[in-house]
């Protein structure tokens, strides 16, 4: 059902909070998700290069 | 594992995701009609819906992998069921906070217990148990094992979810799209809500491929501190 002359109750406020929340969720989860990537690749490299200086001496 | 063999964790998939969902977004606020009725709080369906309908692939892959894993005993099989469960629940709490911002000015209530609305709260707790099981078993035959079983279960309740508004009394709506006869919904408004659900399935697939790739380079860290060999 297309809107009315009447006009639809005024619902927007929801809507605009469903929408940054939902757009929030999202991209807050792919965040946290590259710091921890990037938490891990850090020990990662740092362990790479412990291997290494270990392996030189 | 060193620096220069790093496969960024989010690729142009995601990128494509991301595209997706503002297209989306803007279709959905600019492009599309006010329904009549409901006002502007109809539209919570075109981001609420299609989340769900993520968060069910998202679990339907933690079921499939979860039986690789039980049949093959195929490690990836079980990183690919954990990164979907993750995501599975995030997509979940996305379904169970944008319903809520619709039953509030439609239903006049936040929350009631309904069928449907239980039920998908239930798979929500599941999901959770899930991930909290698989951070408390330290051996992983036994972790990739435990959790797969209930990961199976979990997916069990998807198809009663969907059904709930056929089986049971609820007060949630029917199917609008979903159902065998035709979408009771204009085609301006059937559009918007295929984009999102597009968008969102990108979306969905780009965060569990991105979750794969960190649990890969978590494993490989953890088999560096175990002093073992490093995982593929």
């Amino acid at each position: 059902m297309i809107l009315q002359p009447s006009g639809p109750p005024d619902t927007t406020g929801y809507y605009r909070v469903a929408y940054v929340w939902a757009a929030l969720l999202y991209a807050g989860y792919a965040v946290l998700l590259w710091a921890r990537g990037r938490r891990v690749w850090e020990r990662l490299a740092a362990s790479s290069r412990e291997g290494q200086s270990g392996r030189d001496a | 594992m060193d620096a220069s063999q790093r496969v960024p964790l989010f690729g142009p998939l995601f990128v494509v995701a991301v595209l997706g969902m503002a297209a989306a977004y803007v279709r959905a606020i600019f492009f599309t009609p006010i329904e009549a009725l409901q006002g502007a709080a109809q539209k919570i369906y075109y981001i609420h819906v299609p989340s769900a309908l993520s968060a069910y692939l998202a679990l339907t892959i933690v079921a499939l992998m979860s039986i690789v894993y039980l049949w093959l005993g195929d490690e990836r099989a079980d990183r690919l069921a954990e990164s979907a469960g993750e995501v599975g629940l995030l997509f979940l709490t996305g379904v169970l906070t944008t319903g809520p911002l619709w039953a509030k000015p439609i239903w006049g209530t936040w929350w009631t217990w309904d069928a449907r609305l239980t039920l998908t709260l239930f798979l929500w707790f599941l999901t959770a148990g899930y991930l909290v099981l698989r951070g408390a078993i330290e051996d992983r035959a036994m972790r990739a094992r435990y959790s797969a079983v209930l990961g199976i279960l979990a997916a069990v309740l998807i198809p009663f979810i969907h059904l709930s508004v056929y089986l049971f009394n609820t007060l949630h709506p029917m199917p609008i799209l979903l159902k065998p006869a035709k979408p009771s919904m204009p085609n301006e408004m059937v559009v918007t809500f295929l984009g999102f659900f597009a968008a969102c399935a990108v979306l969905c697939i780009a965060l569990i491929r991105a979750r794969y790739r960190y649990g890969l380079e978590r494993d490989a860290l953890q088999a560096i501190e175990s002093g073992g060999e490093e995982g593929d």
